[in-house]
């Protein structure tokens, strides 16, 4: 069997799959889809998707990922290629690296938002900006996108240049030295930073009890729990809280079995998966739904929250949030602190994505670990000038819909068909039970061999009956932004097409031989 | 809005109640399991 490096400790592993989970959604994208779907009772949902789809797929994705590091591999085309001995499974395998890797060209950029933004909130650079526009103006001015406080986009690009070289040398010291002492030391801080701010928002109370005494930090909670029931009957609330469970777990990409794959044979699998499941949902709904919500509803109101819920996660994190620090006393401090808890949100997810890829270059090629990721992090970095540049023209959003929508869905059906149906969910389930310092319930035997794909089929079929047409088309999008989002799919297909023939010359050079 | 109404209160209470144990019983088995091992 092979001798792949390890994890050095059992805490740093589960910190380590925690912050590949724990990443800007915990903070943003889960406060805007509990509030625009139901309150409360999107709680329902978000429970039932978490117990049928996200701790069934972790333990699939923990179970391939052993099971592939035992024959070496670190990527899913050598670990579909392992458990399907089928010509065909490597390529479907070659999904869990494009997407990751696609994922990593925008989310570098985006987490070099958050560094840039710690530094503009402790130097006040963005104080004076007091109302939404001039706020909006001063974040795109930032990215390029538009005239105003900065006339280039010159320092976004250093800050680029600054989160690559941090992910580049994190990366570079390997798995136990690198991502593992980074989890570490991050994801403790992480948590003590989100409580602190947490904390201070709790309370905040009601900043303007004279002019505003409806906008307060009680009716932020009411905001995000007060139940809607008659939204349970919308199924879209259903596949909101579907999706939501998909996205915070990071399953679907390839990275979970990344991790898993420098695991030993007899090593617990089912508690790690399921601590790790724990610790991104107690960030994302205690700590996540404590910040953001409640302290834009203190001091914007119920109707001016719903507009920024609207607006997106990034409406919310970038120019809500600033807007809130400056009217708060030590705001530069706490601003500091809220974009730099997302960066450590962030860099925990990045390490991550990029892993596959490297693991792959250096298994398949036997080429050295240094060289690797110094390949992945060139072609990350000349990748992600068309995200920087093309910004505007919608070509970070096409991107995050296939990869970081999509085709997230799309592997997660089609590992867990291979993982139960195809491999078989005996054998499936001997390896998620194996070593587990858990007993973990024979019911998910069949959860996963039948709920989850049934599950995961259904949110495809809905896609497919009410949205796959004009997305294809892109019937909504503005003609301007056409060639470049045409382009963005074209960039992809090349990415992919050169995915599938490295895996292809890998196995000629270099054909797996394995002792089943 | 008139802050948490009851219902709401009950679903913040049984977010938070599920997630804190499922989060305690995790990591009080991690380092039970830890420690048995080191012993």
């Amino acid at each position: 069997m092979s001798n792949r490096e390890r994890w050095a400790t059992r805490i740093g592993l589960i910190l380590a799959a925690a912050g590949n989970a724990v990443g800007l959604g915990n903070f943003l994208r889960f406060p805007v889809q509990a509030a625009q779907n139901g309150g409360g009772a999107f709680m329902i949902p978000y429970f039932i998707a978490f117990l049928l789809l996200g701790i069934p797929l972790m333990w699939v994705e923990w179970a391939i990922g052993r099971y592939g590091g035992k024959y070496g591999h670190g990527h899913l085309p050598g670990m579909f290629d392992v458990i399907w001995r089928n010509p065909i499974a490597k390529y479907i395998g070659v999904l869990g690296i494009f997407v990751s890797s696609i994922i990593m060209i925008y989310y570098c950029y985006i987490e070099s938002w958050t560094l840039a933004f710690s530094f503009f909130s402790i130097t006040k650079t963005y104080f004076g900006m007091t109302d939404f526009e001039s706020m909006t103006s001063f974040l795109k001015s930032y990215q390029g996108t538009q005239k105003g406080y900065f006339s280039s986009i010159l320092l976004a690009y250093i800050f680029l240049l600054i989160t690559l070289g941090f992910n580049f040398y994190i990366l570079k010291r390997g798995i136990s030295k690198g991502i593992e002492l980074l989890a570490k030391i991050g994801m403790p801080l992480l948590i003590i930073l989100a409580v602190a701010l947490a904390i201070r928002v709790v309370t905040i109370g009601t900043p303007d009890p004279v002019n505003f005494p409806e906008r307060n930090v009680e009716n932020g909670f009411a905001f995000i729990w007060n139940p809607n029931f008659e939204a349970l009957a919308n199924a879209k609330i259903w596949l909101a809280a579907a999706g939501q469970i998909f996205f915070t777990l990071s399953v679907g990409m390839g990275t979970l079995e990344a991790y898993a794959s420098y695991l030993r044979e007899k090593d617990d699998i089912a508690l790690n998966a399921l601590s790790t499941a724990s610790t991104n949902e107690f960030v994302e709904v205690i700590l996540g739904g404590s910040i953001a919500i409640p302290v834009a509803v203190a001091f914007f109101g119920i109707p001016a929250t719903l507009e920024i819920a609207k607006g997106g996660a990034f409406n919310l994190g970038f120019v809500s949030m600033p807007l809130i620090f400056q009217k708060l006393p030590f705001g530069e401090f706490f601003g500091c602190i809220w974009f730099f808890l997302l960066f450590i949100a962030g860099i925990t997810s990045s390490v991550a994505m990029v892993q596959p890829l490297i693991a792959f270059l250096e298994e398949q090629f036997k080429i050295s670990h240094n060289k690797a990721t110094t390949y992945v992090f060139i072609g990350t970095f000349l990748s992600a000038h068309l995200v920087v540049f093309f910004l505007k023209f919608g070509f970070l959003d096409e991107l995050d819909y296939w990869a970081g929508t999509f085709f997230l869905v799309l592997i997660g059906f089609l590992e867990v068909i291979i993982f139960a149906w195809i491999w078989g969910i005996d054998k499936g389930w001997e390896e998620i039970t194996r070593g587990a310092d858990i007993k973990v319930p024979v019911l998910f035997k069949y959860v996963i061999k039948y709920i989850t794909p049934l599950y995961i089929l259904i949110i495809l079929v809905y896609w497919g009956i009410t949205d796959a047409i004009p997305t294809l088309l892109m019937e909504n999008i503005p003609s301007e932004q056409l060639p470049y989002r045409w382009g963005a799919r074209a960039f992809m297909a090349i990415v992919f097409a050169l995915l599938c023939y490295l895996v292809h010359k890998a196995w000629k050079l270099n054909k797996p031989r394995y002792e089943l | 809005m008139n802050g948490l109404r009851p219902e709401g209160i009950v679903f913040l209470a049984f977010a938070y109640g599920v997630i804190i144990s499922l989060f305690v019983f995790c990591f009080v088995r991690v380092f039970k399991k830890n420690r048995e091992l080191s012993e």
